[in-house]
């Protein structure tokens, strides 16, 4: 099941990803329409500044997810037709929170649907080949990727500046 | 190997699920007492005045888990723990090579006169919650009821029946309502919001008898004498583990049942999960039954793991883990709330119908509760239950759960991020 990764040294804070998974989410999935929707669409991943320093928190679709261990109404369910990813369907959404409440990344949050208050959640961006956040990275941080090929990634990228220290 | 679970609840059901993920191919049974097939206890409240979120009352099918014998209506009479077997009222017996009891617990009701009665209720099962809709349809829309003990379960029940037009009065022996979630000014705004729907709140008074005419309520008497005029009863004071299989048994027991952190209980073979044990605080250390929804789940989660071959350690229950939305504002609290006056730091923020108070001891947070502005809670129940060494951040963390050089120290990131 491939994963978004994330090369932090490449992250500028410039928040892309969040608008791109916001229009993603939105009625219109229009940016210059989406931003004039009520409710306006709530993005699901956050990006965290500080010291110079940028870092995107993003829901890991967990193996042993506790939000949907924890789901009090069964909205939070793994969807096996699309590798395990780990969804929400907001009409089964009854807004107690027990998923914010759980989930260790701080990913989960709140929304208007229907005008009632339910959880926003990473998923995956059913609708696409490549998750929003992603595809809109200028600067490619944000890798959609298989574990192997991410650590395959990781160790070239190691094994390289090795090499080039030692000149 | 053959598993056997005794209850169909939030732990019951958990072990099933973590047996399954393990083995695919053991026989798993749960045994309920409960006619109805699994549901989600939490809402219960949603039934009594037909609340939408009512509807998702069952597990559905993504929820069951897998291959699993159900045998509702089944109560257990004995274990015998020496032959491996559970003996049913009906005077079957199932054998079993990992047992779990997971029995959860049953009302507690302090001493009242004429409580339990015609006209008192309780809010435990889906027959609870039946048995008390049908006689509100019967008593009617105009009638007055009284809600002893303020908790979660309590302002539920209260803004439920108030929802359906009833006159509603909590009576609350502690000094505000959802007194172990919430401190003084954290209640303070749920309690406006409840005043403000037309809910009477009474605090540091206990019910001591229930009158009654002609065989129905008329009226509560309270410790101080006075009388509430009453035509129903709710009894919200909590609940006492169902642990007298265990005991019966030989198992080692206090309030609840004893676990090690592998949550086995006395006898190897057997485990125990959910409302019926008693564990360690993990943020005290301090011994705890612990009655939540949550605990319950994570406590299957471990014993099932163990019953099918796993060692997996229990850290501990949260002796309070709660998330709960009354009168449109969300609320979440974990940990310790009320610390003692000494070597704790407390910080708050206090905001119109917004408020955060975090708990430190040292350089560790060990409890919090967000009122208004929930977001982003989980990470402070993770950092709780593993002891994050937080100094240099407390400040900015008051403001919110993350920020950017906090949540590049936490150990679990490395395998995503890289440089």
């Amino acid at each position: 099941m491939k994963h978004i990764f994330v090369r932090l040294d490449r992250c500028t804070g410039c928040r892309e990803c969040e608008l791109a998974c916001a229009v993603e989410h939105s009625a219109s999935k229009e940016l210059l329409t989406a931003i004039f929707e009520t409710p306006p669409p709530r993005k699901r991943l956050y990006v965290e500044s500080g010291d110079g320093r940028s870092v995107p928190i993003l829901c890991r679709h967990c193996d042993d997810a506790p939000c949907l261990a924890a789901c009090l109404s069964g909205a939070i369910y793994r969807d096996r037709a699309r590798e395990g990813v780990v969804v929400q369907r907001a009409d089964k959404c009854i807004g107690c929170w027990t998923c914010i409440m759980v989930c260790p990344y701080g990913v989960i949050g709140r929304r208007l649907d229907g005008g009632r208050w339910v959880a926003a959640k990473c998923d995956r961006c059913p609708d696409r080949a490549i998750p929003a956040c992603v595809e809109a990275c200028p600067t490619k941080a944000l890798v959609y990727a298989e574990p192997e090929e991410w650590a395959r990634m990781a160790r070239r990228t190691v094994a390289t500046t090795l090499a080039g220290q030692e000149g | 190997m053959r598993h056997l679970i005794i209850g169909n609840g939030a732990a019951g059901n958990a072990a099933a699920h973590a047996i399954r993920r393990r083995d695919p191919s053991s026989e798993i049974t749960i045994v309920s007492d409960e006619p109805h097939a699994a549901y989600y206890r939490p809402l219960l409240p949603y039934l009594l005045h037909d609340a939408p979120e009512g509807r998702h009352l069952f597990r559905d099918s993504l929820h069951l888990p897998r291959d699993v014998t159900v045998q509702l209506g089944a109560r257990v009479q004995a274990v015998v723990p020496d032959e491996g077997r559970i003996d049913l009222d009906d005077g079957r017996v199932l054998a079993y090579d990992r047992l779990l009891i997971a029995t959860g617990a049953s009302p507690s009701l302090p001493p009242i006169d004429g409580v339990p009665g015609p006209g008192s209720f309780v809010l435990r099962t889906l027959d609870d919650a039946v048995t008390l809709k049908a006689s509100m349809a019967a008593a009617g829309p105009s009638s007055r009821a009284v809600i002893v003990g303020g908790g979660r379960i309590g302002t539920k029940v209260a803004l439920g029946l108030r929802h359906l037009g009833m006159a509603v009065t909590i009576v609350e022996m502690l000094q505000w309502i959802v007194p172990q979630q919430l401190d003084a000014a954290a209640a303070e705004i749920f309690q406006e919001a409840l005043q403000s729907q037309g809910i009477e709140m009474i605090f540091g008074r206990t019910v001591r008898a229930v009158r009654r005419q002609d065989g129905r309520v008329r009226g509560v008497i309270l410790d101080d004498g006075l009388e509430l005029a009453a035509d129903l009863v709710v009894m919200a004071t909590g609940v006492r583990p169902n642990a007298e299989i265990a005991r019966t048994a030989g198992l080692a027991t206090r309030r609840g049942i004893l676990v090690n952190r592998f949550l086995q209980t006395s006898h190897p073979h057997i485990y125990a999960a959910g409302d019926v044990v008693e564990t360690t605080d993990i943020v005290t250390g301090e011994p705890i039954v612990s009655g939540t929804w949550t605990n319950a789940v994570f406590m299957g989660e471990v014993a099932g793991e163990n019953m099918a071959g796993g060692s997996r350690e229990y850290p501990g229950a949260w002796g309070l883990l709660n998330a709960v939305e009354l009168a449109g504002i969300p609320v979440i609290s974990a940990g310790l709330v009320h610390p003692p006056l000494e070597g704790y730091d407390v910080r708050m923020r206090r905001r119109e119908r917004a408020y955060r108070k975090l708990v430190f001891r040292g350089g560790t947070l060990v409890g919090f509760i967000l009122v208004g502005e929930v977001e982003g809670a989980g990470v402070y129940t993770a950092i709780i239950r593993e002891r994050v060494d937080i100094s240099p951040w407390k400040e900015a963390l008051v403001e919110k759960s993350t920020c950017a050089p906090f949540v590049r120290t936490l150990r679990r990131f490395p395998e995503v991020y890289a440089a």
